[in-house]
């Protein structure tokens, strides 16, 4: 335990001593104080701690979108860009050399001499870097967490699930530029492999949500849409028909007719799609999934007493929430209203998609893979042997 | 052997190794069955050509890397058990602490690593920076040490828990004449102390001044072991130098050899064994022929001279290259 601490402790003068930790953490303030200069007064949104006023008929003050709003602020401007990319990018260029000096020769030989086993110091030294965002997250969240206080008029203790979060989601690819620096001993091609991985999951991640909601959900909302208007169709052909309106009939059978073409085509988009995404599903199952780890915040803040994207934004817009009644739009046949409601269908569905893989799930996999890499690092630091 | 016998057999060693082999990668073979005993209390030199092995023997000791093949046993433990290391300290050559760490931090850093507790750390680190001479320094960052500096907080760092062993590996490297001197005379105050010290080095004057015994390591095998007293005790010799023509009786007195000086004005008669009294009639008789004599002297070989001896290949009479055997090396 004693030698657990020593590491502990030596990383974070080790993180503390680098002029990046303090250039991050500057910047983590800048932010925080420009959060805090959003306020609310009875004309619409002050910016610049009231400076300047953005006249807002909605969003003012009082007004209960506040909350949601600065949810949204924090959950998918500073958490999603500064968190979970330039925070993360920064930590992994602070911590990128941290292995291969203490891996170097002349500094790791002290080391192995000590009473300590090998994996304890491998695991502490891991460990040790996860301080780094740590500290900086940590410091940013309690700093929001006090704007909200103060602006939103409520302790938002979900904030605070940022920290463990983004320490998971940064551990996740800093246990990928271990392996790289204990394979290659050096700091900067383990920095451009570890952001090259990264990026190959993104792009993975981001193909597999492509093909489940531009292909699949798309191809799924469309055969609804249609086997709902059919539907209608029916029922109104059956009307005419009772009432003896041929006109009618013949106008909405050949609807009819052209839906039920649409309908085919829209089940066979699904049949094809859906073996594909689910495939694609498959293959990023195993794999560290940062971009869902990160929503997890604001999943937490949604149900919370928060709301949801879509509908904050017809919220601010002052849109009205509800869409037309299908029957409306069915009868007019307008495609605008038509397109329209499927996007946001597609975007609901997405949502709920995604809201229903439970955090433990996404975690639990991604930890997994973690677990592997971390695995094979430490049984190569193991048996390194000059 | 078996190990009731090689346990049996370590009782009373401080380190007692017995056919330590070492090939690295790339069949270098480094080490080729070492046995080398090391009493407790004593200070035991490692001495060797670059290249010759002394630095893998020590990591392996240290369990920095793992033998080939090893016996043997640290302070009763089995080479390459964790236990023993707790009483031992350790210098790495060419060591690099952490320079974002103080003097004081380094110190605290390795102890804790070592198992010492906080309160002890501080007891000793303070009290180690003084004896080596760093107090002023125990607050500064490492980045703006000197090598020499590095070495004393090194040499500190080896002794903050306590050890009964302290393996040291080149302590001089980098360090200046008066710094050496400290160091000596550190080594002679951990031997007073009753603590076992175990010094690499190749600096042969050095070994010669603070060991009782060394060994000479060549191309990963020991050529010669034991006190300075017992390997040069061969090359004793009692030496008259003289101005005067060479002698024509020399054959009657037994093992008696002469020679001319560098510049021939003179000559010398050695003698073997450390006995005085055998030089006497060879004196009285140089006298009487009125040769002068310069100097008489008991002379013995200096470690160095027994050392080029010891790395001279007997066929060729040139040194052997340094580096480890490769391809088996000499047989
Ligand atoms: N990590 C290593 N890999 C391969 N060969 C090594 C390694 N370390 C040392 N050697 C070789 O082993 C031999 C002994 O080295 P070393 O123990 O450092 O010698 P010394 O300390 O006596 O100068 C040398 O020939 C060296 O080149
Ligand atoms: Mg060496």
């Amino acid at each position: 335990m004693t030698a657990v601490i020593a590491i502990l402790v030596d990383s974070y003068r080790e993180l503390i001593a680098k002029k990046l930790f303090w250039f991050v953490l500057a910047i983590s303030l800048l932010i925080v104080v420009s959060f805090g200069s959003i306020g609310f007064n009875d004309k619409g949104v002050s910016v610049g701690y009231g400076i300047y006023t953005i006249e807002n008929e909605v969003l003012k003050e009082g007004s209960p979108l506040i909350k949601p709003f600065m949810d949204f602020a924090f959950a998918s401007v500073i958490v999603t860009m500064w968190l979970a990319w330039g925070a993360i990018i920064l930590a992994l260029i602070s911590t990128a050399e941290v292995f291969p000096n203490f891996l170097a020769g002349g500094a790791i030989d002290l080391v192995l001499s000590k009473p300590v086993r090998r994996t304890t110091v491998f695991f502490s030294k891991y460990l040790g870097s996860l301080l780094f965002v740590l500290m900086q997250v940590g410091i940013f969240c309690v700093g929001v967490l006090l704007v909200m206080r103060w602006r939103v008029g409520e302790w938002r203790w979900a904030i605070l699930l940022a920290i463990p979060v983004l320490v998971l989601v940064f551990s996740y690819l800093y246990s990928i530029m271990v392996l790289f620096n204990i394979l290659t001993r050096s700091t900067l091609p383990s920095l451009v492999l570890t952001l090259f991985a990264w990026l190959s999951l993104f792009t993975l991640h981001t193909t597999d949500g492509i093909l489940l909601t531009q292909f699949r959900i798309r191809a799924e909302v469309d055969r609804d849409a249609y086997a709902k208007r059919i539907d209608w169709y029916e029922q109104r052909i059956e009307q005419a028909a009772q009432e003896g309106d041929n006109d009618a009939v013949n106008r909405y059978r050949i609807r009819l007719d052209s839906d039920e073409a649409s309908l085919a085509e829209a089940q066979r988009r699904v049949d094809k799609w859906t073996p594909i995404s689910q495939a694609a599903n498959l293959a990023t199952l195993l794999l560290p999934k940062t971009s869902s780890t990160t929503n997890i915040v604001q999943r937490q803040l949604q149900s919370s007493g928060g709301m949801n994207a879509s509908s904050l934004m017809d919220a601010l817009r002052g849109d009205k929430p509800e869409p037309p009644p299908p029957a409306e739009i069915y009868e007019n046949d307008s495609k605008m209203e038509m397109y329209q409601r499927r996007d946001r269908e597609i975007m609901r569905r997405a949502e709920e998609y995604e809201n229903s893989r439970p955090a433990w799930m996404i975690i639990g996999t991604s930890l997994l893979f973690e677990g592997a890499v971390l695995a094979v690092a430490c049984f190569i630091f193991v048996r390194r042997d000059n | 052997m078996n190990t009731t016998a090689a346990s049996e057999s370590s009782k009373g060693w401080c380190i007692d190794l017995h056919d330590v082999s070492k090939t690295y990668r790339g069949k270098i073979r480094a080490l080729q069955g070492i046995t080398m005993q090391v009493a407790p209390g004593e200070v035991f030199g490692l001495l060797g050509p670059n290249g010759a092995g002394k630095s893998t023997l020590v990591k392996i000791m240290m369990t920095v890397i793992r033998p080939t093949k090893a016996e043997g046993r640290i302070l009763g433990q089995p080479v390459g058990s964790k236990d023993a290391l707790r009483r031992v300290g350790y210098l790495p050559e060419h060591h690099r602490f952490p320079s974002y760490l103080t003097g004081e931090q380094a110190l605290h850093f390795y102890g804790a690593l070592s198992g010492v507790g906080r309160r002890d750390r501080k007891r000793r680190a303070g009290a180690l920076l003084e004896r080596v001479g760093m107090n002023d320094w125990r607050k500064t960052k490492i980045a703006s040490y000197s090598k020499g500096m590095m070495q004393r907080v090194g040499l500190a760092q080896a002794l903050m828990n306590d050890p009964a062993l302290v393996v040291l590996d080149e302590p001089t490297d980098g360090v200046d004449p008066v710094g050496r001197k400290e160091i000596r005379d550190l080594l002679a105050q951990l031997r007073a102390e009753g603590r076992t010290v175990f010094l690499n080095s190749h600096l042969l004057s050095e070994v010669e001044m603070v060991c009782n015994r060394v060994a000479i390591l060549l191309q990963g095998r020991v050529v010669m072991q034991g006190t300075i007293e017992e390997l040069t005790r061969d090359s004793r010799r009692f030496e008259i130098e003289y101005a005067g023509p060479e002698i024509d009786w020399l054959a009657e007195c037994e093992g008696a050899k002469s020679r001319a000086t560098a510049d021939g004005a003179r000559h010398v008669i050695s003698l073997p064994g450390k006995d005085a009294q055998a030089a006497q009639p060879i004196i009285d008789r140089l006298r009487a022929n009125q040769a002068v004599i310069h100097r008489c002297q008991m002379c013995v070989e200096s470690l160095e001279d027994l050392f080029i001896r010891s790395v001279r290949d007997p066929a060729t009479g040139r040194s052997y290259l340094p580096g480890a055997a490769r391809n088996g090396g000499r047989s």
